[in-house]
């Protein structure tokens, strides 16, 4: 720190020290969790009222999340939360990679320590991308794909994030998330979250994973601020190029399973009702169905939680909005301990009267039972 | 997803690792406060982007929060207030020597306010907590705690100008010209009052020796 006068003995150095000490509170996860959910809401609730008024944007990240919005438009639902997310680490081996994307736990990490080793390589235009692992249940799909430039063109980052995949019958896995992290220029690790298509059966399955583009990270030529004459508006400028694919696997995998269940039950506060009408248990997460009624101001609602059973608490991460006002919300992992007693215990549901955003405290408290 | 765990960034623009501290993908720049700038053009663009700005300052602003209330889930609330007024109030940001960070103090800072006029009950930074300096456990790291505890009763003591101040600095990790633009005064009165708070620390603190 830069001290100011008077400050610069020895003690004071001290009482720097043991002010930061003092002061640095540690967020408990709870109170973490919480916040986290409140403005992952706002911002899933600010990204539908930036398009609903017609902005599109021109980055990369704009390009991909709305080219999933797509995908879940077709499927007649809007997919709400989620991320797009590029890591850190350059040079830590692409195992070490995953293994730092995937987390100490949580459904990554229960994904990752379940997953089928693939190791199937296609190279196009010098560039060979691997998927390397794959697990697929009930709810979730998780495909970790490496991108390595053979020819090592000088680029500073590459990545492949827009992984599609369908099972046999052709029914598409829902993108929802993808993270890439480097391993020097030419190479990195991705690893793509999917939600599983409804009907996938436990067993074997063969799906056909595609992945229609590289993207390179080139920063030799600067923004257009500094490139006077450049005709783009800088919001359109961006270092990344994609490399048109595709590259194509065909990928036999056994699904793991799940458990679903249709409580039917609700809970009421404040005249707003909330009826739980499914519940899916897999190894690596917890989705469900919940529809909000009798709300002041109507609209649609995320809401603002957690699932528990046995003692363990299983944040909802994410909500999709779908037809009828129906909303799926998935949680932040799973398990094989499914038979007893659950609640969802929702705190706060979080929507939008067209021009702000609109809270409603609960909770609202839902038991069921699963096998 | 391990959604806590993981790093969010604009792709190819910033990662965020184990600290505070941006870096680049190339490249480590951890006094660079340009990285926050090009985040808060993208998330005008796309509030996905808004993410990484949380993550990023999540600590700072809790850690302020919690300095100021006193307690862990008013500190939370208003924290996950602060960055959804944040994220609403991001058109009429405008890029400032002080920084984005100052800037969401500055919001932390007058919900707080909000709140303990809605709340007056609402207690700060411990005043009480001297009285419980004799838990057991490993000698160093009960002295570590009954020093910590004591700082922050004092701090509490101070008077308010003082004490944000000190708090902004310590707890929010601003600078002097940072906290000035939080509290409404130049970087040089700023410098006077953390002085003086410093120097009012230092001597009943030393007292406490």
């Amino acid at each position: 720190m830069t001290m100011t006068e008077g400050s610069t003995t020895g003690s004071a150095t001290e009482l720097d020290r043991d002010l930061f000490d003092a002061l640095a509170f540690a967020p408990p996860p709870a109170a973490t969790a919480a916040a986290t959910q409140r403005v992952a809401a706002a911002i899933v609730l600010a990204s539908t009222m930036h398009e609903r008024r017609g902005h599109r944007s021109n980055g990369f990240l704009a390009r991909l999340v709305l080219s999933i919005r797509g995908t879940a438009r077709r499927r007649r639902a809007v997919a709400l939360l989620f991320a797009v997310l590029i890591l850190g680490g350059a040079g830590r081996g692409l195992l070490g990679l995953y293994e730092g994307m995937v987390g100490p736990e949580g459904s990554a990490r229960t994904a990752w320590d379940r997953a089928t080793i693939v190791g199937a390589s296609q190279t196009h235009d010098g560039y060979r991308v691997t998927i390397e692992r794959a697990y697929a249940d009930a709810n979730v799909l998780m495909l970790a794909i490496s991108v390595h430039d053979l020819q090592n063109r000088g680029w500073t980052q590459v990545s492949a994030m827009g992984a599609t995949a369908t099972d046999e019958r052709g029914d598409s896995f829902a993108g929802s998330m993808s993270m890439s992290s480097p391993d020097g220029p030419s190479v990195a690790a991705n690893v793509a979250w999917f939600t599983s298509p409804p009907g996938l059966t436990p067993g074997q399955h063969t799906l056909s994973i595609s992945v229609p583009a590289v993207s390179v990270r080139d920063t030799s030529t600067p923004p257009p601020a500094e490139s006077p004459g450049v005709a783009t508006g800088e919001d359109s400028w961006t270092p990344w190029h994609e490399v048109a694919g595709p590259w194509r696997f065909t990928v036999p995998l056994t699904v793991g399973g799940g458990s679903m269940v249709h409580p039917q039950s609700s809970a009421s506060v404040g005249g707003t009702e909330v009826r739980l009408t499914e519940v899916t248990v897999s190894p690596a997460s917890v989705t469900g169905t919940i529809a909000v009624s009798g709300a002041a101001g109507g609209g649609q609602w995320l809401p603002v939680g957690q699932v528990e059973h046995a003692g363990h608490t299983y944040a909802l991460h994410s909500g999709v909005l779908g037809p009828d006002a129906a909303i799926t919300f998935q949680a932040s992992d799973g398990t094989t301990q499914t038979s007893g007693e659950w609640t969802l215990r929702i705190n706060e549901l979080v929507g939008s009267d067209g021009t702000q955003q609109v809270r409603l405290a609960g909770p609202w408290v839902l038991t069921f039972w699963m096998p | 997803m391990q959604d806590a765990a993981v790093t969010t960034a604009v792709p190819g623009e910033l990662s965020r690792t184990g600290d505070d501290r941006p870096r680049t993908a190339e490249t480590t720049r951890p006094d660079d406060a340009s990285p926050d700038e090009a985040v808060v053009a993208a998330a005008r663009t796309d509030p996905a982007a808004f993410r990484l700005l949380y993550e990023r300052h999540w600590t700072a602003v809790y850690r302020y929060l919690r300095a100021r209330t006193g307690r862990d889930a008013d500190a939370a609330d208003l924290a996950a207030t602060t960055f959804e007024r944040a994220l609403v109030g991001l058109a009429g940001y405008r890029s400032e020597p002080s920084g984005f960070r100052a800037w969401l103090l500055r919001i932390a800072r007058n919900a707080a306010i909000d709140a303990s006029r809605r709340h007056r009950a609402t207690e700060p930074i411990e005043a009480s907590s001297l009285i419980a300096l004799s838990e057991p456990g490993p000698e160093g790291r009960v002295l570590a705690a009954e020093r910590s505890r004591e700082l922050r009763a004092l701090v509490a003591g101070l008077p308010d100008a003082q004490r944000d101040a000190v708090v902004l600095r310590y707890g929010g990790g601003l600078g002097a010209r940072e906290i000035g633009s939080v509290i409404g005064k130049s970087e040089a009165a700023t410098q006077k009052l953390l002085t003086r708070a410093l120097a009012r620390l230092k001597e009943s603190y030393r007292d406490h020796d």
